[in-house]
């Protein structure tokens, strides 16, 4: 038989998943029954700008493929317009993005027109939507159309099934508000990124003024619970990203705590104070937490409103964020980190991180914790290596991270707590700075041989060649990825992806040779100093090595962003580096010609 | 307790409960009727097959249940088939293609997904004519319908 006329439409489908476009094309051209397999899934996500490869076809060319289209990003004006009929011609568009690039003049009357075609066409197919540097029309639009923007075309179809909603430094004007709230009823994702609206008052009755006296249990609450309207009943992620009402009170009491299944909040606060002890208060729900508002958070409307349960049962990850230096006082976070039950990922800014801390953390979340990112965390006086020890600590008691992200470690700790690390099978990305230095020298003295060096470097490369699912290897320091201090003990890191570090390195031919069969996923090598021809303040001068170096990966598939070397540079230099396109190379990982001007849009993007 | 399965071809099969319910069908058929020894009849797969699914589902038998993911980059990766996965599809391709017949039947998730991976990493960097070659299909467009089809897919071609 032949085997692959026998499987189903639906398989063809899994197994493209796998493939990139340009596989896809491959197969496409196979055989008819493979045709119409794979040829829907080439079309399945555009992405549309006047500076994307697909510019070079006709709208007629796109139209006629648009019941295929599912996932469409666009990235211009001019192209919303151009291609202006591809929308009405969709079938099951899922996923829209649409760019307005700002320009001095307002966007002209045909650019609305595509747009509302777009989203009104396909509004009740559309799961997921995102708007970036739209200025939706404040006032009576001059456009001579009807009063439009997204939302309320959204708002008006009773079968929307939006899900997802992204706004990106957008306006929101008030005669859009209504409309962007009666979608939010239905959303589980909502990630609002500068985009600041004030919301309407809160009509007299709804709110009772207490009298001087009054205890705030006392209060007949009746009214004010039936009157609340939980606005976000369905959200399960928000992001609020220097967005909403400029009071962070007013963001917290009729944003955040308006979604009572909220897992996940990313809270960016704009401009003032995070009302911490509020928002203790909302998370435990216990009155003991309750404190009387003081003049500067209290709603100039009353006071605020009880809560008899926790407000958010369900939140997993934290991160709260503030532009003003502020600091979490450790008593504070201390309650925070009690009060979350199923703890994912937590970052607040915290005065000092204390033994107390991590303590409750491992205590309580050493079994859920996913993420940890002490990038900000200050230690206080506790030295380095209690630092150190704390780092340890969390290292070996949870097993389910995935992230680890923090300032710096020595790397006599990196090597002393190691086989005690409990998600070595976990960890895909890990930053953070490694110090190189010896610090217990014995005897005492100024700096260490090189044995002591070589040693160092073979035992931390021994300990990141555990961690076989590591994606990203970002650490920052003086560690030379050349074989002969150690590199080959990364043999087992078949999913590495990205390498990023600091310092020069003397790499020789054949340690990217090593790097390129062994490391098959990598296709990324950032450093800051190296590798980095031209980019650096003081010299301008390119140094040949480097650019061969570059160029050596870059010719093999990988990406060396930010190093740049015009074309024809390395021609007339003397650098002695075999041509390495000669040598076999599995032609699966490498993509057989790379221009080096290519990396120059990386600089300037 | 052990369960019996039997293949299209009638050869019984006696596994272990909890092998059997890495199957999602089978899991959900003993739901449904309870404790009982009547064996479970699987008409859609022989027993060449079956027998390479339950070997398969003992390796795997104490993997936890996979959840899926709904991750935002729809394209997934191809690379990180696990050794003994590597080893075990190392079978002729019609072997390969009814594994994954039956994996799909039999709803087995994670033997779907290495079927599917093995497959895509046999198309990865070959041409038209290579992926004809290596699954002997016969080229059946006209040269004209073959232009078309890259000329209508230029762009796609280059990332």
């Amino acid at each position: 038989m032949t085997l692959s006329k026998d499987l189903p439409n639906e398989l063809f489908l899994q197994i493209g998943l796998y493939l990139n476009r340009y596989q896809l094309v491959n197969c496409a051209l196979v055989c008819k029954s493979w045709s119409i397999s794979f040829i829907p899934q080439i079309w399945s996500n555009l992405e549309i700008g006047s500076d994307k490869p697909i510019s070079a076809l006709t709208e007629e060319d796109i139209s006629c493929k648009a019941s295929w289209i599912r996932t469409l990003a666009i990235y211009d004006c001019e192209s919303t317009i151009r291609y202006s009929n591809v929308g009405k011609r969709c079938t099951q568009l899922q996923s829209l993005a649409i760019t307005t690039t700002y320009s001095k003049d307002e966007p002209e009357m045909n650019y609305w027109r595509a747009c509302r075609d777009l989203v009104k066409q396909n509004r009740r197919t559309l799961v997921s939507l995102m708007l970036k540097d739209m200025p939706l029309p404040a006032s009576k639009p001059k456009y001579g159309g009807s009063n439009w923007s997204p939302l309320l075309s959204i708002s008006q179809c009773p079968h929307s099934r939006l899900r997802r909603l992204r706004l990106e430094s957008c306006e929101l004007p008030y005669r859009h508000l209504k409309a962007f709230w009666d979608i939010c009823e239905k959303l589980e994702v909502l990630e609002l990124n500068n985009v600041p609206f004030e919301l309407p008052r809160l009509r007299a009755t709804t709110r009772k003024t207490s009298g001087p006296g009054d205890h705030p249990q006392k209060q007949n609450l009746g009214s004010i619970h039936q009157q609340r309207v939980v606005r976000f009943s369905n959200l399960l992620e928000l992001t609020l990203d220097r967005s909403g009402p400029r009071s962070a009170l007013k963001q917290l009491e009729r944003i955040i705590r308006q979604a009572p299944k909220l897992k996940k909040l990313d809270w960016h606060i704009r401009n003032a104070q995070f009302p911490v002890t509020r928002f203790i208060y909302l998370l435990s729900g216990q009155s003991k937490y309750y404190r009387t508002p003081t003049p500067e958070d209290a709603d100039p409307r009353g006071p605020l409103e009880l809560c008899t349960a926790p407000s958010w049962p369900n939140l997993d990850s934290l991160r709260v964020r503030s532009w003003r230096y502020l600091e979490l006082d450790p008593e504070d976070y201390l309650t925070i980190v009690k009060m979350i039950k199923r703890l994912q990922f937590l970052e607040l800014p915290v005065d000092v991180m204390t033994p107390a801390i991590v303590d409750s953390l491992l205590q309580f979340h050493s079994d859920t914790l996913t993420v940890l990112d002490w990038r900000t965390v200050y230690f206080g006086q506790y030295s380095e290596r209690e630092n150190a020890a704390s780092i340890q600590q969390v290292l070996s008691s949870c097993p389910n991270l995935t992230k680890v992200l923090f300032r710096f470690i020595h790397a006599q700790y990196l090597i002393e707590g190691g086989d005690s690390w409990v998600c070595c099978d976990r960890l895909e990305e890990i930053r953070f700075r490694l110090d190189m230095t010896l610090i217990d020298w014995n005897p005492p003295r100024l700096g260490a041989t090189d044995q002591e060096k070589q040693d160092v470097s073979w035992a931390v490369f021994q300990q990141l060649g555990r961690l076989r699912k590591l994606r990203i290897l970002d650490v920052n320091s003086s560690l030379q990825y050349t074989i002969s201090m150690g590199l080959s003990l990364l043999s087992n890191l078949k999913e590495l992806e990205t390498i990023k570090f600091y310092g020069s390195q003397h790499m020789t031919p054949q340690d990217v040779d090593w790097i390129v069969q062994n490391l098959i996923s990598l296709n990324t090598i950032e450093g800051t100093d190296r590798l980095v021809a031209n980019h650096s303040r003081f010299a301008s001068r390119m140094n040949p090595q480097d650019c061969a170096l570059a160029a050596m990966f870059n010719r093999r598939g990988i990406k060396t962003p930010g190093s740049v070397y015009p074309e024809g540079y390395l021609d007339g230099l003397e650098v002695t580096w075999d041509n390495p396109q000669t040598e076999s190379v599995s032609s699966d990982d490498i993509q057989t010609e790379i221009n080096p001007l290519e990396n120059l849009g990386d600089v300037f993007n | 307790m052990p369960v019996t399965l039997v293949s299209l071809d009638n050869e019984n099969y006696v596994v272990d409960k909890e092998v059997a319910e890495r199957s999602i069908l089978i899991k959900n058929m003993l739901e449904d009727v309870g404790e009982t020894d009547s064996p479970i009849p699987l008409p859609n797969v022989t027993s060449t097959v079956l027998k390479k699914v339950i070997e398969y589902c003992e390796h795997h038998r104490n993997d936890p249940i996979q959840v899926p993911d709904e991750t935002d980059d729809p394209r997934k990766r191809s690379n990180d088939i696990e050794e003994w996965d590597m080893k075990f599809m190392q079978v002729d391709q019609e072997m390969l293609f009814e594994i994954i017949l039956a994996a799909n039947y039999l709803d087995i998730k994670p033997l779907l997904d290495v079927g599917c991976k093995t497959v895509a990493n046999i198309i990865k960097g070959k041409t038209p004519e290579e992926i004809r070659k290596a699954f002997n299909i016969v080229n059946d467009f006209t040269p004209e319908e073959e232009a078309q089809i890259r000329k209508e897919n230029e762009w796609a071609e280059d990332r």
